[in-house]
């Protein structure tokens, strides 16, 4: 039974608002979600920053209780950024707010030391409760992201020279195209795709690429 | 100190699952489904490592593709003592809107006293968030459940519950909160008395 009326709302103890630094490179979007962060008593942008540098600057000079982290920015990106943030204070609480809803981008996020990954379709309600939640020191999840994560945590990871393969494979290269950029004979390219298949479980070339763009395991 | 409800605490409903309203929130306990019902918040354990007695995570995580545990196996949620993730938008089969999962750690360490902090973290988790109706599911599946152990769990149970209500700092966004304890397969009259008592002590 929602009161709804903001009127309405019983305090019983004050207490200090969570302070959140905004981390993304479109200011449309930050302006929205401080106009919604705005609306909650509890809770205050302390500081904004449009790419992972000006974001490790600015935790290390407002220190925010939560950090509302985009993934694909200029210059420094999102998982470097949490990871130097975490590099210098093990306590930092990151939540990702990404377009990206693949699983190789959400476990990386997490094993960087991120404690919420939402997709920015999240609903408003969702981004307020990630936010207080991950501010008491839990960590939380879409559950449709958490099912996919779970589904690849276990999974062998490519390696950067499968990755390598698979990305140049992904922009139409052949083998022998591959084998020349990378410096490498194109027998042993073969076995790096070889292996990609088995990792993925993936019928050709076509349905790799495709896997791995939709699990986020390359950019392209 | 401002609160709803306060002086509205039922003390005279022994004979129905209610145990009791302290300020905006009123305690019932009644068997409680996993899937099937519909609550905004369902609050489950998670032990630090796989329990065949624990049929509650079992089942739930069924529902949810095996989850919990591949994200335990893939260590981004251990179930280590006092962790916490939420897991929002849940999928069909389920009813409730959220899961929150708290870590219970290794069973053979957790006495009453750690379920009394398991059930304060999980009430300060569900003020915070703002629910309005939740479905707790935290339990000590232990083989030896005596009465006292019932009784004694159960009060400390409450009590932390209490402590987070007396506690909570945040703005509360419904008028009544339901909590609903979940009573399967516990003695329910050893449980809902001893709750009722510790609440009855707390509010005098």
């Amino acid at each position: 039974m929602p009161i709804g009326s903001h009127s309405n709302h019983l305090r019983t103890k004050q207490s200090a608002p969570i302070r959140i630094l905004l981390v993304d490179d479109h200011v449309l979007l930050r302006e929205g979600v401080r106009a919604v962060l705005a609306t909650q008593e509890d809770m205050v942008v302390v500081g904004e920053a449009d790419d992972g540098a000006a974001a490790i600057d600015a935790y290390a000079r407002v220190r925010p209780d939560v950090v509302l982290m985009d993934l694909q920015m200029a210059e420094i990106q999102g998982l470097e950024a949490i990871s130097a943030i975490r590099a210098n204070d093990p306590q930092a609480r990151i939540i990702v707010l990404t377009t990206y809803s693949g699983d190789a981008r959400a476990i990386k996020a997490l094993r960087a030391g991120a404690v919420g990954y939402l997709l920015k379709a999240t609903l408003r309600k969702q981004l307020l409760d990630a936010i207080r939640s991950v501010h008491l020191g839990g960590k939380h999840l879409d559950a449709a992201v958490a099912t996919a994560i779970a589904t690849h945590v276990l999974d062998e990871p490519l390696s950067e020279r499968e990755t390598e393969v698979l990305t140049l494979a992904s922009r139409g290269k052949s083998n022998r195209q591959i084998a020349n950029a990378l410096t490498l004979s194109e027998e042993t390219v073969k076995g790096h795709m070889k292996s990609i298949f088995a990792k993925l479980e993936a019928a050709d070339r076509t349905h790799a690429v495709t896997i791995a763009i939709s699990r986020g395991l390359i950019e392209i | 100190m401002q609160s709803f409800g306060e002086g509205r605490e039922r003390m005279d409903e022994s004979g129905s699952g209610v145990i009791g309203t302290y300020r905006a929130v009123r305690f019932t306990a009644r068997p409680v489904d996993a899937l099937l019902t519909d609550v905004e918040l369902l609050i489950v354990g998670m032990p630090a490592a796989p329990d065949p007695a624990d049929d509650i995570t079992a089942r739930l995580d069924t529902a949810l593709q095996r989850t919990l545990v591949q994200l335990r196996e893939g260590g981004l949620f251990l179930g280590q003592f006092g962790e916490t993730l939420v897991l929002d938008r849940l999928p069909p089969p389920f009813l409730a809107c959220s899961l929150l999962a708290i870590g219970m750690g290794e069973l053979a360490k957790l006495d009453p006293r750690g379920m009394g902090v398991l059930g304060e973290m999980a009430m300060r988790s569900a003020l915070k968030l703002g629910s309005c109706d939740v479905g707790y599911m935290v339990k000590l599946p232990l083989s030896d459940q005596s009465p006292e152990l019932i009784a004694r769990v159960a009060r400390e149970v409450m009590a932390g519950m209490l402590r987070a209500i007396d506690d909570h700092p945040a703005i509360m966004r419904c008028a009544i909160l339901e909590w609903v304890v979940d009573d399967h397969d516990v003695p329910a009259g050893i449980a809902r008395e001893a709750m009722r008592q510790e609440l009855a002590d707390w509010t005098n």
